[in-house]
């Protein structure tokens, strides 16, 4: 299993994809957190308003900004396989599918926990560095920066491993790409106008309410009870994924 | 020893391979022949498990899935540009290097191996197609296994490129391994290859050494030349032999030069030229595989 997950992190970051996207990702927080939120400060948020939620927000914003990308990370890790037919090595290297399988989750998982984490303290760093420019002061924060951080991990890495649950069942990456971001965008959205209130048990939805980022406001669903849907969400289609991934032919 | 057995697999309506069985011998390269959509690659697929259908192949009497490191035990070529283009050719692999457990040292070996040294650091998207088999074959020695099965390697080569495939392949079953090798080129597969296997649409056709399958071959018959034609007609007749008249001479089929010399001999016709005439790789293809082409063309007609 290890020669498997040193080489599937080698894959991740041996490719220019992963970096530009990191790079886009960065850029985009610095100018939320840094230029509108602290720096300008005229976003009408509470982080620009210096509230005592300020902080909590501003980790949820910048790890809002970053969760499309890491599960876009996550698609071209998987897809790439498929689209230059590299999966056949991967698949003679180590027959067991199974763990290859696990290894690429484990892989892409831990690399959007560590993400996460990064880009809501990045996100920190550059809305404190706005504030200071401003000649801005925090008053005392509602803020417990250890169940934030958590949070985000686990909302990066349920991100990173629908990614990877849906390229691995499309095996295309333009396809994987249009379901990622259609599906949260659009397709949810217009469920929702059915379900109503229940429509924040959606897959994205019930996954963005973990940060409470939800497109879909109007349900009720507290955080916890976001990561249980999300994990059984994963779990469920994971599982349909892994029987997919052992029938199917490597390409 | 490669043991592949009872090897099928079905593709909706389309039986593409179908109830295929052969050995692969250590120390031999084996051909394997077939026209277009014969089922040549899904044959190789099979034998690595990527695709899942009927049949088992065992490697020295064990299931790929048996060894802890398949890597040293199989490389493969099933396709040129099998990589990622924006992954530098050393990247590339060091990830197969990681994945087999091979030392990162052994990268820097084989692509010394194959002539790529100079462009380990560049990204092979641009790579040509010669190139790109070059680090295919970089992949599959990788792990220096005992098997290499090998798809097309010589396509895209250039002649230089092929002689030297040809010569590190024999080479390299000499060494007690084994080299199970698909091509077009036949005159190479003749040159290169000691056994081989023939199939069409998806079926065995034969599974022989390269010598049996040649002199067995209809194509393959005996020149004689003398100055008494008439009366070498006359006695080979009296033998119920087929022959044909060609170049001033006579091209026989089903008799050996010995035989036809004996025969002249106790006629008292005197010999002038007596040789083997065998058929070439390519004649006995074409044989074989006759009305077993998944896409046949036609010839023109009303041309300008």
């Amino acid at each position: 299993m290890l020669p498997t997950l040193k080489s599937e992190f080698r894959k991740l970051f041996t490719i220019r994809s992963t970096y530009v996207i990191i790079f886009i990702v960065l850029a985009l927080v610095a100018l939320m957190c840094f230029y509108f939120e602290g720096y300008r400060g005229n976003t009408g948020s509470a982080a620009s308003k210096l509230a005592p939620t300020a902080l909590q927000e501003i980790i949820g914003n910048a790890a809002g900004i970053g969760a499309l990308f890491m599960a876009i990370i996550a698609v071209l890790f998987m897809a790439h396989e498929y689209r230059y037919n590299t999966i056949m090595y991967t698949l003679t290297a180590n027959t067991r599918r199974t763990k290859v399988l696990l290894a690429k989750a484990f892989t892409i998982a831990v690399v959007g926990v560590v993400f996460g984490v990064l880009i809501a303290l990045f996100g920190l760093g550059s809305y404190m560095l706005g504030l200071q420019l401003r000649d801005a002061t925090l008053p005392t924060q509602n803020f417990d920066l250890l169940t934030q951080l958590g949070k985000v991990a686990i909302y990066y890495g349920a991100y990173a491993l629908i990614g990877l649950i849906i390229a691995t069942l499309l095996r295309a990456v333009v396809g994987a790409i249009v379901v990622l971001l259609l599906v949260p965008t659009t397709i949810e959205p217009l469920i929702g106008m059915v379900l109503k209130e229940k429509a924040v048990y959606l897959p994205f939805a019930a996954t963005d309410t973990i940060m409470g980022a939800s497109a879909i406001q109007n349900g009720n669903l507290s955080s916890n009870g976001a990561i249980g849907v999300t994990a059984i969400y994963l779990i469920v289609v994971g599982i349909i994924t892994w029987l997919l991934f052992l029938k199917r032919d490597a390409n | 020893m490669i043991e592949a057995k009872h090897l099928s697999k079905r593709y909706g309506k389309k039986q593409a391979v179908n109830d295929i069985s052969f050995t692969i011998k250590t120390g031999k390269v084996t051909g394997f022949l077939g026209p277009n959509g014969a089922g040549k690659s899904t044959t190789m697929r099979l034998m690595l498990g990527l695709d899942n259908g009927g049949g088992t192949t065992t490697f020295d009497n064990k299931h790929l899935y048996d060894y802890k490191q398949p890597s040293k035990v199989v490389g493969i070529l099933l396709e040129a540009k099998a990589f990622h283009p924006t992954r530098t050719a050393r990247s590339h692999l060091k990830i197969l290097a990681a994945a087999g457990n091979i030392p990162d040292g052994r990268v820097d070996e084989v692509l010394d191996i194959v002539g790529l040294s100079d462009v380990a650091k560049k990204k092979p998207g641009k790579f040509s197609l010669g190139m790109s088999q070059r680090l295919g074959i970089a992949a599959a020695i990788l792990g220096q296994p005992k098997y290499l099965i090998l798809d097309e390697p010589a396509n895209g080569l250039d002649p230089e490129g092929i002689a030297w495939l040809r010569q590190f392949i024999k080479e390299y079953a000499s060494k007690d391994n084994a080299v199970f090798v698909s091509s077009h080129l036949l005159s190479e597969m003749a040159q290169m290859a000691d056994n081989v296997v023939v199939i069409g649409k998806g079926k065995m056709i034969a599974d022989t050494s390269i010598k049996e399958l040649v002199s067995g071959s209809a194509h393959t018959s005996v020149f004689v030349r003398t100055g008494k034609l008439a009366n070498l007609e006359k006695a080979l007749k009296q033998q119920k032999a087929t022959f044909e008249k060609l170049d001033g001479g006579l091209k026989v089929g089903g008799m050996t030069t010995d035989a036809i010399g004996k025969l002249a001999f106790e006629a008292g016709i005197p010999i002038l030229e007596l040789a083997n005439r065998n058929a070439s790789l390519e004649d006995v293809f074409l044989e074989l595989t006759e009305g077993e082409q998944e896409y046949k063309a036609h010839s023109q007609k009303g041309g300008k």
